[in-house]
């Protein structure tokens, strides 16, 4: 038997062979996606070239610029140490999203490496993984952060890892309970009829089905990720001085200069709530675009 | 198509043995209670279930709701272990294998299921499902798309549909991908676990007679699962009849139908609509439900439902006897 699927098949979906006609789709389809996409585009745009578009320097103070107004030489204006706003947020940008994506990749795959295995294999491996979910969840954040800083000093790769241990129990339960169920249906037992590993099936067959919403769960925290740095910068546990993060420039001046010199809070907090919107709406295309379903 | 030389093994070159023969197969499951998951009873599921089909034909297998045809059919493929008994595959026995050594007769017998929309993962493109099998054994991507193509037009869908994902497929298309990934391997037995008990009526003589097609082209024997008699009638040589995990009658289609002995039987075929409305039959309405499998009643199982019930049948367990050629049963009195 011979039989022309590949002319077939070419003919039916002609648009989604190129990168380009797959874009155009997405933007046309996910229209709140694309701007959530663009959204962050740009800032991942600052973060890297910042050099580049940024006429000072994040770092150097000014007194004869402290608390400056925007205008025309400082854009955003300037903090009360004359050091110009525009720049430390384009700058801040690396440090932000540096944690906010890296906390919450890292806690969910460490989540995802509980709570497969835990809602999979079931039994004395679940019950270990929930009590170690139990115990992760038991731990403060700050109390964590804090032994963390004073241990290892402050950096970034501390910090990151601080935000990131707290979501793990989140993602391992969301993983795990979906799990419960997949593992069960029919289309399991079919793999496993065929002969599939069980570490294939629970890859192929049981992790895609629980991204929905993972997703969903990930892009909420990237947010609240932003924040949470913000306050263990406030206590000296975050970022350590000079470096500009968002949340250090919001919280250190929240207090002092909300009235005098609002720009030093609003401006931050613009860059702050812009990441969680764009994360937000490209989560939710993401999680339609990852589901057949929803796909046609 | 062609069948690799490697294919051809034991079975073929004897063709007396039975493709699957299955003896005196129990399946217990524990009952767990507490903080310290002490097991405080049993389920008898499969309680000394014994069969043999040869190759190209069909047991159908009824029974109401929970007397353990599932659990058969999951056992027989060992992806729920017996508790005891053999499952011989090919006149070799599968029983205690380990998983790897399993892997060839895997590809023996295959499966389908019930549902046809959880039986497909929602994320792979039917292409991807139905050559799942053939990847894992194996084959090249190049080899494998062509099978596959193949195989869809096998089962009557357009090889153009391969890209698309089961939630864009009818019920009854479903079930045809379900076919065609459970035919992939070229297994010789398919445990077919009611397969279009879930399909419109207008819809299951469609799948029924593609099942029926290719057990004619490719030889296949089945094992086919069904709560209704009419269904199982049409499709079957043989009928095996189940209540709580054991076989009460094992027969011939026709002479069960016209000579059923079993009083369960009777029943069952009593609710079998018949096409002519002005035909009075004496119904046998069975009262009550079927007893707990953890708490099986002493003597005959069936006891308690019985309208010819006998003291006997009380205390002493009936075992399965062949009362005329070819025809077994289990009760005091016949």
């Amino acid at each position: 038997m011979s039989i022309e699927y590949d002319a077939e098949l070419a003919a039916r979906r002609p648009r989604l062979r190129r990168p380009a006609g797959r874009l155009r789709l997405f933007f046309y389809r996910h229209p709140l996606g694309a701007i959530g996409a663009l959204i962050m585009a740009l800032f991942v745009f600052a973060a890297v070239f910042a050099p580049l578009i940024t006429g000072y320097d994040a770092l150097t103070t000014d007194a004869a610029a402290s608390l400056a107004r925007p205008g025309a030489a400082h854009w955003l204006g300037c903090d009360f140490m004359g050091r110009d706003v525009y720049s430390r947020i384009v700058y801040g940008a690396r440090i932000s999203l540096a944690v906010g994506i890296g906390s919450t990749l890292l806690g969910s795959v460490l989540g995802i490496l509980v709570g497969l295995p835990s809602g999979y294999l079931g039994g004395w491996v679940d019950l270990l993984a929930q009590r170690l979910v139990d115990i992760l969840q038991a731990l403060p954040l700050l109390v964590l952060a804090l032994v963390m800083a004073a241990s290892l000093g402050p950096s970034l790769e501390n910090v990151i890892i601080a935000i990131a241990i707290p979501l793990i129990p989140y993602v391992a339960r969301v993983v795990r309970s979906n799990t419960l169920v997949l593992r069960e249906l029919p289309f399991v037992e079919a793999a496993k009829a065929v002969g599939m590993s069980e570490l294939r099936i629970a890859i192929r067959h049981v992790l895609p089905n629980t991204m929905a919403p993972l997703i969903v769960l990930a892009t909420a925290q990237l947010g609240s990720a932003i924040l949470v740095e913000a306050s263990l910068s406030f206590l000296g546990l975050g970022i350590p001085e000079p470096y500009p993060s968002w949340g250090r420039m919001l919280s250190e001046s929240a207090a002092e200069y909300v009235r005098t010199a609002p720009w030093l809070v609003i401006f931050p907090g613009i860059a702050i709530s812009l990441v969680v919107f764009g994360t937000n709406l490209l989560g939710d295309a993401l999680r339609d675009l990852l589901d057949p379903r929803l796909r046609h | 198509m062609t069948i690799a030389p490697a294919r051809q093994h034991a079975l073929e070159s004897s063709p007396a043995a039975p493709v699957i023969e299955v003896e005196d197969l129990k399946k217990h499951f524990p009952v767990k209670k507490g903080l310290l998951r002490r097991t405080v009873g049993q389920v008898l599921a499969l309680d000394g279930v014994s069969f043999a089909i040869p190759r190209g034909e069909t047991l159908g297998l009824v029974g109401e709701s929970g007397c353990g045809k599932s659990t058969l059919a999951r056992t027989v493929l060992r992806l729920i272990e017996p508790t005891a008994g053999a499952i011989k595959v090919g006149g070799r026995d599968i029983t205690h294998l380990r998983k790897r050594e399993l892997r060839p007769y895997r590809r023996e017998m295959q499966i389908i299921f019930q549902d046809p929309f959880s039986s497909l993962n929602p994320r792979m493109s039917a292409g991807d499902i139905v050559g799942e099998p053939l990847q894992i054994h194996g084959m090249a991507p190049q080899q494998r798309r062509q099978r596959v193509a193949e195989l869809f037009e096998l089962v009557g869908l357009a090889p153009a549909q391969m890209a698309s994902f089961p939630h864009q497929f009818s019920g009854g298309q479903r079930q045809r991908i379900c076919i065609a990934r459970a035919l992939a391997l070229d297994p010789k037995l398919i445990v077919a676990d009611e397969p279009v008990s879930a399909l419109d009526v207008s819809i299951r003589a469609q799948v029924i007679n593609l099942m029926m097609d290719l057990q004619r082209q490719k030889h296949l024997s089945y094992l086919f699962i069904a709560h209704d008699l009419a269904v199982v009638e049409h499709i079957s040589r043989r009928i095996a009849v189940m209540y709580l995990g054991k076989i009460v009658e094992y027969a011939d289609k026709n002479t069960l139908f016209l000579e059923p002995l079993h009083p369960y039987t009777e029943a069952l075929l009593s609710a079998v609509p018949v096409p002519n409305p002005k035909l009075k039959r004496e119904k046998r309405i069975l009262r009550g439900d079927v007893p707990s499998p953890m708490h099986p009643p002493p003597g005959c199982p069936f006891h308690t439902r019985c309208p010819y019930v006998e003291p006997r049948c009380r205390v002493e367990v009936p075992q399965l006897r062949e009362v005329r050629p070819g025809h077994w049963v289990s009760c005091h009195l016949r």
